[in-house]
């Protein structure tokens, strides 16, 4: 670039160049002519590009339609080093912001408990009732008063082991899936088709043990903030994953897995809640065994399906076949008619 | 002067891939510290420097639009379309609660079907006009006359002429089209002008639909057959899977399909580019032509979709050199624009960024 091109003017009403020289006087840019003034600009109005691949700058002023085309060195020192340097650092702190909230939201995905401490109890008590409220309205829940009652005696002397303050509330669900579940808020769900699946109450009386371990440790709650983190997290990445729609939470509570420790760790508890209250412990395996059986034609069902592998568990959970059973016959056969008349077995 | 007669590149790129790729490396560092919110002044910081190493009878471009302009189109986008939405659903509800009709509730979702096609189309006319407005030239800058809905509901019109004519009108209606983004382009004061006529590329849009024809005869031969074959043998001996080969020969149907017709569809593209470029003139001073071929766009687009998918995306600079130094070989002009006689554009600068294009397509990061 030779020197005349080094400095123009351009007036912004035709692409002809005019010489044009810079000087400054105060707080005013003077763009002078061979014969007078092109414009004056006051300096705090006045705009600076970065340099071209010549090292050509860009001058404009707010409001004014002309620009001058400068070589860098041509520039009043005053003028040189306006190229947006405070910029990167606006951005380098909200990187450094980000990429904090980022490490905050992994910590939360690896230990969800951390941050559910931080739950208040109202919250989670209306997220499990619009997540028990949504499940009743898609499916009938059992009604036999008996049997309910029965269920909540056991329950209450499991929970008194497992040290839980609250009452846990039951809802037997007329469903033929053997499945069962807890929802947040010390909430249980239990399918029909798990009372059905369960040989006597002692069984029953294992997973729901192991459903009050879930519930001690509020693992659905834990769960539910370990989805909406990787929701988060993906959703910051443009993937739209559905997690921030409240509507599908019921959903995503049913099909909920949890890791294999904290599958691990209810299990253990379970078994230990039941020896605490003096009940027989070994329900829980023999409930294991007798999915295994089942599961030699047509697969695993769905809820254990995510869990450990099942003859681990069932081996890891002996437990004792010393202590009380979980229920009178009278109370059991009230269980498995809460849904109306027993359906016939082989 | 000689210039006037002699034909030359329109625009002289001298850009580097060495420094393309500082830009891209370190706007995507930034991206992902920032979760993508940087993505807005990542492109104009891209934009600066591509625009900056184009020269127009020697004289470099001028990039002036801004980060924050394009995040305001964008967040504006998001909330017309998401208001859009919202509507929609909820005039659904309202629909089938009042009128008890299937039928009734899903017009609202059509309309917004409707309307984000309409809203697509006219994000591409909006855009360009925002990247003409902020290209300076000598202090002069671009624009664009015209409505941006209005092209986006003549383009969607002609979608559906398109289809009623089996597809017969699709060389007219992109030439009408072209003619709509080109001709209503200034600089300055002065204009864009292209007047095309769809019978001269409209035989190798034949040639296309045949090869499209030939294309599927030889998949059919080649995979279709054996994998009906394949299903039928599984139907008589109650197999429980289906033997590899199925697999490969439905992996080859998909993988000849999406690259034959691309390649055949290359034809009428390039075509169809050659007759755009060679129609276009400027302010009655210059004149355009193309050299583009079909084995150079072939050797482009081809040898960069590779380079994209065998680099996970990271060959992005790259690519963006070899297009934007194919473009500056392949497209030249000839005459010669007086700056003198170019006067300063009066139209109104838009005020934001093109939000639509970047939320409905992914729009390209430049």
């Amino acid at each position: 670039v030779s020197d005349a091109a080094a400095l123009r003017y351009f007036d912004g009403r035709t692409a002809t160049a005019h010489d044009a020289t810079l000087h400054i006087d105060g707080d005013v840019l003077i763009i002078g002519a061979a014969d007078g003034e092109h414009a004056r600009w006051p300096l705090r109005k006045v705009r600076h590009g970065a340099p071209d691949p010549d090292g050509v700058v860009a001058l404009s002023c707010r409001g004014e339609a002309g620009r001058v085309l400068a070589h860098r060195r041509a520039l009043p020192s005053a003028l040189r080093g306006r190229d947006g340097k405070g910029a990167r650092a606006v951005w380098m702190s909200l990187a450094a912001l980000t990429f904090g909230l980022l490490i905050v939201c992994i910590a939360v995905l690896r230990d969800p408990a951390r941050l559910s401490a931080f739950v208040p109890h109202a919250a989670e008590a209306r997220l499990g009732d619009f997540a028990e409220t949504s499940l009743t309205d898609s499916s009938r829940a059992c009604d036999g008063v008996a049997g309910q009652q029965a269920l909540e005696r056991l329950e209450a002397r499991i929970g008194r082991a497992a040290g839980l303050d609250a009452p846990v509330r039951i809802v037997v669900l007329d469903k033929p899936l053997a499945n069962a579940f807890a929802l947040p808020d010390s909430r249980m769900i239990l399918m029909r088709g798990l009372i059905a699946q369960a040989g006597d109450a002692n069984q029953l009386a294992g997973v729901m043990a192991h459903e009050t371990g879930h519930i001690a440790n509020r693992d659905p709650l834990n769960g539910l903030i370990r989805q909406w983190g990787i929701g988060a997290i993906a959703a910051s990445f443009g993937v739209q994953l559905g997690v921030g729609d409240l509507s599908s939470m019921a959903g995503r509570l049913v099909g909920m897995s949890y890791t294999r420790d904290v599958e691990r760790a209810a299990d253990a508890h379970g078994i230990a809640y039941l020896r605490a209250s003096g009940l027989r412990s070994d329900g829980l395996a023999a409930f294991f065994h007798s999915m295994r059986k089942q599961s030699i034609d047509g697969g695993l069902p769905r809820f254990l399906s995510d869990h450990p592998p099942t003859p681990e568990r069932e081996a890891m959970n002996a437990g004792s076949p010393t202590g009380d059973d979980a229920m009178s016959p009278a109370e059991w056969r009230a269980v498995q008619s809460m849904c109306g008349p027993a359906p016939r077995r082989k | 002067m000689n210039m006037q007669d002699q034909t030359r590149p329109l625009l002289e790129y001298d850009g580097t891939t060495g420094e393309l790729c500082k830009i891209f490396f370190t706007n995507l560092l930034f991206n992902v510290l920032t979760l993508g919110f940087y993505r807005f002044w990542g492109t104009t910081k891209l934009r600066r420097y591509v625009w900056s190493h184009m020269r127009f009878q020697d004289e470099r471009f001028e990039y002036t639009g801004t980060g924050a302009e394009l995040f305001k189109g964008f967040s504006l986008a998001c909330m017309v379309i998401g208001g859009a939405w919202l509507a929609a659903h909820l005039g659904q509800s309202i629909l089938l609660l009042a009128t008890h009709s299937k039928l009734i509730a899903a017009l609202p979702a059509f309309a917004l079907f409707l309307l984000l096609a309409v809203l697509k189309a006219s994000a591409r006319y909006g855009a360009e006009r925002y990247r003409l407005s902020r290209t300076m030239w000598r202090g002069i800058r671009g624009g664009m006359t015209g409505s941006a809905i209005g092209y986006g509901v003549r383009a969607t019109l002609y979608f559906a002429l398109c289809v009623v004519s089996l597809f017969q009108l699709v060389p007219w209606t992109s030439m009408r089209l072209a003619e709509r983004r080109i001709s209503t382009a200034r600089f300055g004061s002065a204009e864009f002008r292209f007047e095309g006529r769809a019978a001269k590329v409209y035989g190798a849009y034949l040639l296309t639909a045949l090869g499209y024809a030939v294309l599927l005869g030889v998949a059919f031969a080649l995979f279709l057959k054996p994998m009906y074959h394949a299903l039928h043998d599984m139907r008589l001996t109650h197999a429980k899977h289906l033997p590899i080969a199925f697999w490969g020969n439905l992996l080859g149907t998909y993988v000849s399909f999406v690259a034959g017709a691309w390649l055949v569809k290359s034809l009428y593209l390039v075509a169809m580019a050659r007759h755009i470029a060679g129609n276009t003139s400027f302010g009655g001073m210059l004149s355009l032509s193309s050299t583009i071929s079909v084995s150079g766009w072939i050797k482009l687009m081809g040898g960069n979709f590779l380079l994209l998918i065998v680099t996970l995306g990271l060959g992005y600079p790259l690519a963006l050199q070899r297009s934007l130094r194919y473009l500056s070989d392949n497209l030249h002009a000839q005459g010669y624009v007086d700056p003198a006689a170019l006067n300063q554009s009066t139209l109104r600068e838009p005020t934001m960024g093109e939000g639509m294009l970047n939320l409905l397509d992914h729009g390209g990061a430049l």
